[in-house]
């Protein structure tokens, strides 16, 4: 039990996959716009991870050497086909909104990274937990970073007017620099300070 | 058997395959299935609320119901500028009708201002029962295609609102186009002017004079989103122009005397 | 024969797939320490990209679109929610038959490359090429064209970021910030100059 505690805990912060591990970064800079996005990104990947993570994992004694990645891919790539619809049948204006960037889960390192580094040689379960924590790591940076891009870009909290911007007759000028992904990559470059300041053991 | 025989490789790959075809086909199913309504909505309330009926949207009024008591769709075949008859409005589909090359027509380079390399021969169009029009324009915006609907007033001049229901464009920024208060620029405005020439046009954020001769013709562009701006006046400047609806709004002027 | 110069200038500089789009940002930030090696994972990404994206154009021209297989008999199939699947597979099956390729016949570029050349595959630029292709709704001289410029911006993108690291090295930066902290900040720095070309219109 302490080791499935461990599997799910330590990617939140100890093994950071944006901030550590240098995973899943072209997702956190597109999506992070809007905390509505964030959320439902980091959900989709969150999930990808941890079933494909586990799929893996129960068929990995019988994956030929020289088919390995193409499976682990068409695993990857069916999960991410299956949200990908749902969202299309069932959010269609989140669908609109991440577009290009659900399929590009399928190009999320931290997906196929994960498969080969744990899945591979781990039993299901706990390669479930594994993947549900490195999905939860990654949507704790997009979360942080989407709350402080909406706040400042836009002034709103998922959606939810906190600061009245201009154009909508109020007073809070919005930085539109905070809407623009390279704002995303000075958030997690802050992160990172953060993180590494807290846990020195983690400095390079 | 070992799991590199070559065997085994052909089983693996080929259960791989059946299995994940199997999943991804049941979902594209499910989809295929919501996707046409959720369209269509989509569409309908944009044409409504080009028409300016956003009031009964926004009070949640049905809007299949609004759309079929105030809307009638109409086919135009853009080259003659005539009502079409040998189109089924029921069944055509003016997006889809782009990758039909029977059914397409290639806008020459030097008109092709609004990026879109070619257009359909035939429209989808709306007439309301004050004698609006409700036109589908689209064109090349900044991140993606633009899609939306302007509806003009009997003149064939005057707008009563416009509408995008599709882009891609930077939210905060382009995305700004889907900003009430932006919108609220285009009622009134005049696309042509007195001598009957294309006189739309959007200038950069700022620039708009109100005391300009040619202001009921102007839009203020977006703020801090020039590009944008720049992509819905070449938008709306194509589909006013010659290869536009020109054609088909001179001859509605011309019917109505 | 501008309207392709026009695209391939849009590709590299305008929309630079790394600077502009953000894709890619993995190996662009974990390869760029040295400039040497940026240049080469350039190399090999635009020879991937020049292959991949007009070969998964021909396969959603003659396969997947609704009304591809219309040679074959079936206009009405729309088969483009299979695109991701295909194009990850085309991806793949290139970037192993480049190593194989470049094993067999150029042996000095294939042990310079090393790791990088499998990496490839999870390229998100190279996928992203594919995706922008489709939904730009390229021909194929214009796939072509536009899969050389996605190679060639994003080799230019990563060989400018190793460029600066590597002068980075004498300075003195925070001990939290070293390494990949700093290197985020300079990445959204070199954005924001790039997003100078974004105004530029031909």
């Amino acid at each position: 039990m302490a080791k499935a505690k461990d599997a799910l805990l330590d990617p939140l912060f100890n093994n950071n996959p944006i901030a550590l591990q240098i995973l899943g970064i072209c997702s956190a800079l597109a999506v992070t716009n809007k905390l509505s996005t964030a959320l439902t990104m980091g959900i989709a990947v969150t999930l990808v991870t941890g079933f494909s993570s586990g799929a893996i994992s129960a068929i990995r004694k019988h994956i030929p050497t020289s088919i390995r990645i193409i499976v682990q891919m068409t695993i990857i790539a069916t999960l991410v086909i299956i949200i990908d619809q749902m969202l299309k049948a069932y959010a269609y204006e989140m669908s609109k909104a991440l577009s290009v960037y659900v399929g590009l889960i399928i190009t999320n390192c931290i997906v196929m990274g994960r498969a080969e580094a744990f899945a591979m040689k781990n039993p299901v379960g706990i390669s479930f937990m594994d993947g549900i924590g490195n999905g939860l790591g990654y949507t704790l940076v997009l979360l942080t970073v989407g709350f402080v891009r909406e706040l400042f870009g836009s002034g709103k909290i998922f959606g939810l007017t906190v600061l009245n911007p201009v154009n909508d007759g109020g007073w809070y000028v919005t930085n539109g620099l905070m809407l623009l992904a390279p704002s995303a990559f000075f958030l997690i470059g802050f992160i990172i300070w953060g993180l590494r300041t807290w846990k020195p053991e983690l400095q390079e | 058997m070992s799991n590199d025989s070559t065997l085994k490789t052909f089983l693996v790959a080929f259960l791989l395959c059946v299995v994940c075809s199997v999943l991804v086909c049941l979902a594209a199913l499910v989809r295929i299935d919501r996707e046409a309504y959720n369209k269509q909505l989509e569409i309908r309330k944009t044409v409504l609320a080009a028409d300016g009926y956003q009031k009964q949207i926004d009070e949640g009024g049905d809007i299949d119901q609004l759309f079929l008591d105030n809307m009638e769709l109409k086919i135009v075949n853009l080259d003659t500028g005539e009502f079409a008859t040998d189109v089924d409005p029921a069944t055509y589909d003016q997006r889809a009708a782009l990758e039909n090359p029977e059914l397409t027509v290639k806008i020459p380079a030097e008109a092709n201002i609004a990026g879109m390399g070619s257009r359909a021969k035939y429209a989808a169009i709306y007439l309301t029962k004050d004698g609006d029009v409700v036109l589908p324009i689209w064109g090349a915006g900044m991140w993606g295609q633009m899609h939306g609907y302007i509806a003009l007033k009997e003149d064939g001049t005057t707008v009563k609102g416009f509408t995008f229901y599709e882009h891609a464009e930077t939210p905060g920024l382009g995305a700004e186009v889907d900003n009430p208060r932006w919108k609220a620029q285009w009622p009134g405005k005049q696309i042509y002017n007195s001598s009957g020439k294309l006189a739309i046009k959007v200038v950069k954020n700022g620039k708009y004079n109100s005391s300009a001769a040619d202001a009921n013709s102007t839009i203020d562009g977006l703020a801090g989103a020039t590009v944008t701006s720049m992509h819905v006046k070449d938008i709306v400047r194509y589909w006013f122009g010659e290869h536009g609806y020109a054609k088909f709004l001179a001859k509605l002027k011309a019917k109505r005397g | 024969m501008s309207h392709y110069f026009t695209l391939f200038f849009d590709s590299v500089f305008i929309d630079n797939i790394a600077l502009t789009f953000f894709l890619g940002m993995c190996t662009f930030i974990a390869v760029s320490k040295k400039v040497q090696t940026a240049i080469m994972l350039g190399i090999a990404v635009t020879a991937v990209s020049f292959i991949t994206v007009p070969v998964n154009n021909l396969l959603y021209f003659f396969l997947l679109k609704k009304g591809a297989l219309s040679w074959a008999g079936y206009p009405d199939l729309d088969l483009s929610f299979l695109g991701l699947i295909c194009y990850i597979a085309v991806i793949a099956a290139i970037v192993q038959i480049l190593e194989m390729a470049l094993d067999k016949y150029v042996p000095a570029l294939y042990n310079a490359l090393g790791i990088f050349l499998p990496l490839i595959t999870v390229n998100c630029a190279i996928l992203g090429g594919s995706l922008f292709m489709v939904e730009r709704d390229y021909n194929f001289g214009e796939s072509t064209v536009y899969g050389i410029g996605v190679g060639v911006g994003f080799a230019l993108a990563i060989a400018l970021l190793a460029g600066i690291r590597e002068k980075l090295g004498y300075s003195d930066v925070p001990k939290g910030l070293r390494g990949v902290g700093v290197t985020f900040l300079i990445v959204g720095l070199v954005a924001m100059s790039f997003k100078a070309f974004s105004g530029l219109q031909f």
